[in-house]
């Protein structure tokens, strides 16, 4: 039964997924300039306003959506850069297709050389753990031979 | 698309000429008119090319699509399609095209601020600032359009357009000198247009680099021997360099060739004139005054430099010519015929005539301020004083004629030995004019007489 509830709260949540922000949504921000500008620096699409569109309707103040972009457009230019892309291929995590044209080498090089290094880490891990593995193999094998001769 | 913005540039060359007065009337300076520099076409200039900048690889089917749009001249598709996308998204290629259609279709504003957006993400994009300078150029601002074509040339543009451009907004801003370099280059990338030609002969004149300017015009005119234009050029030129005589032969060739505007066939007629040429010039008069409906300030004009030259004969002549279309005239205009007619009589010695045409005169126009003037002080050389008294009272009651009336009164009651209404009316003209203050002594001199003659009387 436990399992069942389970497998149903992970259903339920993956298909909220593709409907929602990965916030909840508040329709009376403070500042919209800073809510485009947050949203930038998290890494997420400027589409990311269309929650608000969709879910305050008219609750919506007129000037939310330029205040965003123009938030947005800040936001992105601090966050399309070498470190931030680094630190996603540091971190494995999927490159984001948010940055803008003229700011995406930089973004995509710092990408390209995290994820190299992720990537050489693991196979290091790897190497070390199949070498520990193989140790430990060694060591079982050899194990018995000394208990027979105690 | 053709959006012809045609900007006027005037460029006037005056020569210096004595103002001499010709019984109250005032010779205005001899002027040539050209054409202007005008070769501003501002308009969309096509669609994006992609040496400036590229689109995003996911970009690249969209862009075939507009691409065909575009040769279909579906621009409310192209701009529908860019729309289903936030700026930010779209390479500055796509925005660029964006705000290259708004252009297109005239929506000025929104075309601005998307070029604004594109030059925040990418402000070196040549095309950008070239069409921004366009832009701006059709708004007339053409501070902002400098600054842009500046830019657009900073940033590597070598079109000849742009460097045009920025030489004639140079020419209208910061005067000719740096204009020329500009006009200079568009006319090396585009030998055979002839807006660079001309605006570069327009920046060379107002900088009185008249040799220069000869030299590029004598080429010209090899070229184009039948463009009235570069004649008139030529004859500015030559006034410039106080050369009437070839001022007088290009400006002919161009009249010869069909120039006919008011102002070059005024100096014409008027460099005839300074030249002794008088046939000519009475020609040209004639068929000016001829060519439209009467003008008085014109006819006015010529009169006066007829008087100027002491061509009294041909003034007269003039008003013959005249004549048919006097009863098409105001009574205002008639009564100022009348009073030139008069005029001219009076300096030809024929009294009973031009008292005749004053009569005339004033019977069409009672409240002609300078024909009261004028008959007054004519009356006074026939000794007619009562008469001319009270010609002068009337004129009196004219303002513009006020100050002289006064004056001339004055004069008449000295010249006739009465010094107290003399002394009267010169007080009366220092206290209306205080400006006269050269009366004072005058009027000393006049107070003097009077106690003596009082004196003497009693």
């Amino acid at each position: 039964m436990l399992k069942l509830t389970l497998i149903l709260i992970g259903i339920s949540s993956l298909l909220s997924c593709g409907s929602t922000p990965d916030t909840v949504v508040n329709c009376s921000v403070q500042s919209w300039h800073e809510q485009g500008k947050n949203t930038a620096l998290d890494g997420k699409s400027v589409r990311n306003f269309e929650h608000y569109v969709k879910h305050c309707g008219e609750r919506l103040p007129a000037e939310a959506k330029a205040e965003f972009i123009q938030g947005f457009s800040v936001g992105i230019t601090e966050y399309c850069t070498y470190e931030n892309g680094n630190k996603r291929g540091l971190n494995n995590l999927p490159i984001t297709n948010n940055c803008p044209l003229e700011a995406r080498a930089n973004f995509e090089e710092g990408y390209k050389n995290g994820d190299f290094v992720y990537r050489d880490n693991q196979r290091n891990i790897d190497r070390m753990s199949k070498r520990n593995e193989q140790e430990t193999m060694q060591e079982m094998r050899e194990k018995p031979v000394e208990e027979v001769k105690q | 698309m053709s959006i012809l913005n045609k900007t006027t540039l005037q460029l006037m060359l005056f020569v210096t000429i004595c103002i001499i007065h010709y019984q109250g009337h005032t010779a205005t300076p001899m002027q040539i008119e050209l054409a202007t520099p005008t070769f501003v076409l501002p308009q969309f200039t096509g669609p994006y090319r992609e040496r400036e900048a590229s689109v995003a690889p996911e970009e690249y089917e969209i862009a075939e699509r507009l691409r065909s749009l575009l040769e279909n001249n579906q621009r409310d598709e192209v701009l529908k399609e860019l729309n289903n996308f936030y700026d930010i998204e779209l390479s500055p290629a796509m925005l660029t095209l964006k705000a290259q259609v708004y252009f297109s279709l005239n929506m000025y504003d929104e075309a601005l601020t998307v070029y604004q957006a594109v030059l925040v993400r990418k402000p070196e994009l040549v095309r950008v600032h070239a069409d921004l300078g366009q832009l701006y150029l059709i708004r007339q601002d053409f501070t902002n359009a400098r600054k842009h074509f500046a830019k657009a040339i900073t940033f590597g543009s070598n079109s000849a357009l742009i460097h045009g451009q920025l030489g004639y907004l140079n020419l209208m801003q910061y005067g000719a000198f740096s204009a020329i370099s500009s006009y200079q280059q568009a006319m090396a990338l585009e030998p055979e247009n002839s807006q660079w030609q001309q605006g570069l002969l327009a920046a060379l004149t107002q900088a009185k680099m008249y040799p220069a300017a000869q030299a590029l015009l004598e080429e010209a005119l090899n070229k184009q021997p039948s463009d009235p234009q570069l004649w008139l050029n030529k004859a500015a030129l030559a006034l410039n360099v106080s050369d009437p005589q070839g001022a007088l032969a290009a400006l002919e060739m161009a009249i010869l060739l069909g120039e006919d505007s008011d102002k070059n066939l005024k100096t014409a007629a008027q460099l005839h004139l300074q030249l002794n040429s008088f046939a000519r010039a009475l020609q040209l008069i004639s068929q000016h005054i001829n060519r439209t409906q009467l003008d008085m300030v014109l006819l006015n004009e010529y009169l006066t430099w007829l008087g100027q030259t002491e061509m009294w004969t041909y003034a007269e002549q003039l008003l013959d010519n005249v004549a048919p279309k006097l009863s098409a005239m105001s009574t205002n205009d008639q009564g100022l015929y009348y009073s030139h007619r008069a005029r001219i009589q009076q300096v030809l010695q024929h009294p009973k005539e031009a008292e005749k045409f004053y009569g005339l005169a004033l019977d069409k126009n009672p409240a002609e301020g300078e024909t009261l003037l004028s008959y007054a002080d004519f009356s006074v050389t026939q000794k007619h004083y009562v008469r001319a008294e009270l010609l002068y009272v009337r004129a009196e009651g004219i303002r513009k004629t006020e100050k002289q009336a006064i004056l001339g009164r004055a004069q008449l009651y000295i010249n006739n030995k009465d010094f107290q209404s003399a002394l009267t009316q010169l007080k009366r003209a220092l206290n209306k004019f205080p400006e006269l203050y050269d009366l004072k002594d005058k009027i000393e001199t006049i107070e003097n007489i009077v106690r003596a003659q009082n004196q003497l009387s009693s």
